[in-house]
């Protein structure tokens, strides 16, 4: 296996009564992009959130470039694990203007003001520094979300349900966008949708997920028509593992 | 790939047990917090203390007839003002949001200003306007000849000034809870075949309820804790007894045994209200898809609609400042001097100041603590803060310095056992507004600062305390006017010699004086209404 950007070793989370994330392990290499793909509800969003440091899993391991950042008796904060996280609602601060916001994540200094002009470049937002959040469209939000998020250079980027705040008219083409920002940051991406097109036209590694439970983890190739099986079908069969054995719940690559 | 720019850090682990699966709230918040409702707990616990040592006899002296009678009357006097409070503003919450009354909006303000007015000031006014030799005999006396009016001094001065300066209580909560009602329930209503006044019976007024009950606690609170206005009328309620014991100091054991009981009242109506509430659910439509209904048109009963509001805000709103204004004049022109209202002026708003300073530093913790960490801890942190709701300013005072003489002896008689009495009474109120402010912020936010690699004490700094900046500021200012308009604990822990203008006008018109009262009960009023408008203009921005 390759440099690996993310390694989750079995991962559970539960609310009271309720399975979020049941034993959940998955793989990802540096550079590559992996969509967690499923209904809603099904533990897709925690499972993002466990990897961010939101939560705190039951049992099993999270590393993060690495590092080991969740184990039973190890717990690192969300501020020191390296991540990027872009937010459903973006959630850029209201009370900051776009520097301010992607300054956030930087630490002061000389470098800052040179980081802020290169991710602005990155994002194609240069001249709009002193916008507040309210003063920008849906598309240009989402953006300084991102930018905000690699201003750091994380070692991955979290996105959550990303394209679900803009009308379908727009969605394609910030998708392409984002795609192309982040590969030109050559940034990690996992990103959480329920939408089966986005998730294979956007990553390199779709993970389905139903019930808490990884039920498939593949290219999207392989998801579009899995050995045997007609497309979508891992979708359609509740609860039921995918058509390879010994590969419950395991996602490798 | 990523190029890692800072150099690369060993993360510090943070061991936990096994079975901690929460993420715990971070010691620089609990830690206070904890101070807090330590401290919210000083007065009800010594004063169990104070009243368990007082003896046999205190004890006995409870049980007297006398006890009973105070009791019942204090019962009588709140359950009266409560009553009357609601069937005066139900139907005018009614005809200010759902019907075409001529000139809705003035009458909203004007009926809803009362508010400004404490109750020893509404009550040395109506006894001034309306005593038995007052003003209204003067004026009648020409007029058809009117020696005397009836006795305004006990049970009805206590009542009618209660009731005028504290029915808008009742009246701003059924407002909010008449907006709040969606317009196709009642149109349901009329197509099912029931009329105007079928529907208000039968659907809205069922709705009301939760706004009416948690008005009408508010009015019961106010008049079982009020001080001012019982005392100036001299009605033998809980609250002026227990001065009267203290002032007399014979039996301060005494005093300590009735606070209790009065403390236990209070409790008890609080606990009635949550047990109503708790039974009840009501769920509003759909939030934003309310269209504002349709204004009723009132025809001809618009004229006894217009009579009933302005003879509400004449005796309410005009008489008291009539009465003031009068007798400013007639003290001035006897030579009357300004100069110490000034200074009473000053020293109404440091202590104001520097209690809503206070009040807000203390409920920050707390706040943040029941909204962001809820948990058994922050919760009990949170309920702490409610003493101050159930416990009268008097009671309060009396407590703080049974404390201080027995265990605290330097602060006895101190500036900060004053501010110390002001954030225990009023302390719900900051709390209240910060956490409602604190609400509103998604905690996605908080999440972004934590996943840009702030820790959770910079993320409190940057992103959450100045996105709740509206919600303290609004918490500062109520904490302000009520403060400024606040009289039993000034009168008690005021330091030697600190004189506001609640002690003024209170020293003024116990002794009747009332060309003496005029002038720093007019600027109070006039004092306490800015931070009033400053909360009625934000609330107003907050809705938009």
């Amino acid at each position: 296996m390759k440099d690996v950007a993310i390694l989750c070793e079995g991962i559970s989370k539960r609310y009271g009564t309720v399975q979020a994330v049941r034993e959940v392990t998955l793989a990802l290499e540096r550079g590559q992009f992996l969509a967690l793909l499923g209904p809603s509800g099904c533990g897709k969003t925690t499972t993002l959130r466990l990897l961010a440091g939101f939560e705190i899993p039951d049992s099993g391991e999270i590393a993060i470039g690495g590092q080991k950042v969740s184990a039973p008796g190890l717990f690192i904060p969300p501020e020191r694990r390296r991540i990027g996280m872009v937010f459903q609602d973006y959630a850029l601060f209201p009370h900051m203007n776009v520097e301010r916001n992607i300054a956030y994540g930087l630490s002061r200094g000389p470098e800052q003001a040179a980081r802020i002009q290169e991710v602005l470049e990155l994002v194609g937002l240069v001249g709009l520094e002193k916008r507040m959040p309210h003063e920008l469209s849906g598309g240009q939000q989402q953006r300084v979300a991102l930018a905000r998020a690699l201003a750091a250079r994380p070692e991955v980027v979290l996105l959550d349900e990303p394209f679900s705040n803009l009308d379908t008219g727009l969605r394609v083409r910030v998708r392409a966008e984002v795609r192309e920002i982040l590969a030109r940051a050559g940034a990690t991406a996992v990103f959480v949708t329920h939408d089966q097109e986005e998730a294979l036209s956007l990553a390199d590694q779709v993970a389905v997920m139903l019930n808490g439970q990884l039920v498939q983890c593949a290219s999207p190739e392989e998801v579009l028509s899995p050995p045997g099986e007609p497309p979508r079908s891992a979708v359609r069969r509740r609860g039921q593992p995918t058509a390879r054995p010994g590969l419950r719940g395991v996602c490798t690559l | 790939m990523a190029t890692v720019s800072r150099p690369f850090q060993v993360p510090r682990p943070i061991s936990r047990s096994r079975s901690q699966r929460r993420l715990l709230p971070p010691f620089m918040l609990t830690l206070p917090a904890l101070g807090v409702a330590l401290g919210m707990l000083v007065p009800i616990v010594y004063l169990v203390i104070r009243a368990a040592s007082a003896g046999e006899r205190a004890w006995l002296l409870l049980l007297r007839d006398r006890t009973l009678s105070v009791f019942l009357q204090t019962v009588l006097l709140a359950g009266t003002t409560t009553l009357i409070s609601v069937l005066i503003a139900v139907p005018l919450a009614w005809l200010l949001v759902r019907t075409d009354l001529p000139l809705r909006h003035f009458w909203t303000v004007a009926t809803a200003l009362p508010l400004v007015i404490p109750s020893y000031i509404g009550g040395f006014t109506v006894a001034a306007a309306l005593g038995p030799r007052g003003m209204l005999q003067k004026i009648l006396e020409p007029l058809i000849g009117v020696q005397r009016l009836p006795e305004i001094y006990g049970f009805p001065g206590a009542l009618l000034t209660l009731t005028l300066f504290s029915y808008p209580y009742v009246l701003l909560s059924i407002q909010a809870g008449l907006r709040g009602i969606d317009p196709s329930l009642e149109e349901a209503s009329r197509s099912l075949g029931h009329g105007p006044w079928s529907t208000f019976r039968r659907i809205i007024l069922p709705q009301l309820r939760p706004s009416i009950a948690a008005g009408s606690l508010l009015v019961a609170l106010y008049a079982l804790s009020d001080f001012g206005a019982v005392s100036l009328m001299q009605f033998d309620s809980f609250t002026r007894v227990i001065y009267m014991q203290y002032q007399a100091s014979i039996n301060r054991g005494f005093a300590a045994v009735m606070s209790l009981a009065l403390v236990a009242l209070t409790g008890l109506v609080l606990y009635s209200e949550g047990r109503t509430r708790g039974r009840a659910r009501y769920y509003r439509s759909a939030g934003g898809c309310n269209r504002p209904a349709t204004l009723i048109r009132l025809g001809r009963w618009r004229w006894p609609a217009l009579a009933f509001c302005g003879l509400l805000v004449l005796l309410a709103l005009m008489m008291p400042l009539g009465v003031m204004i009068y007798w400013l004049v007639q003290g001035l022109s006897n030579g009357e001097p300004l100069r110490l209202v000034w200074s009473a002026a000053l020293q109404s708003i440091i202590a104001s100041g520097v209690a809503a300073v206070a009040a807000v530093i203390a409920a920050v913790p707390v706040a943040v603590l029941a909204v962001r960490y809820s948990g058994r801890l922050s919760k009990w942190i949170e309920r702490s803060t409610y003493i101050g709701h159930a416990l009268p300013g008097l009671v309060v005072a009396l407590a703080l310095i049974f404390f201080s003489i027995n265990v605290v002896r330097p602060i006895y008689q101190t500036f900060a056992l004053l501010i110390a009495g002001y954030t225990v009474l009023f302390l719900p109120q900051a709390v209240g507004a910060i956490r409602s402010s604190l609400l509103q912020i998604s905690p996605r936010l908080e999440e972004a600062g934590r996943s840009l690699g702030r820790t959770p004490r910079q993320v409190l700094a940057t992103i959450t305390l100045p996105m709740a900046r509206p919600g303290v500021m609004a918490g500062a200012a109520l904490v302000f006017l009520t403060t400024m308009k606040e009289l039993p604990v000034t009168l008690l822990l005021s330091p030697i010699g600190f004189q506001t203008l609640a002690t003024r006008i209170w020293s003024a018109s116990s002794e009747a004086f009332w060309a003496r009262a005029a002038a720093p009960a007019l600027l109070l009023v006039l004092v306490s209404s800015l931070p009033m408008a400053f909360l009625v203009l934000g609330d107003r921005r907050w809705r938009s």
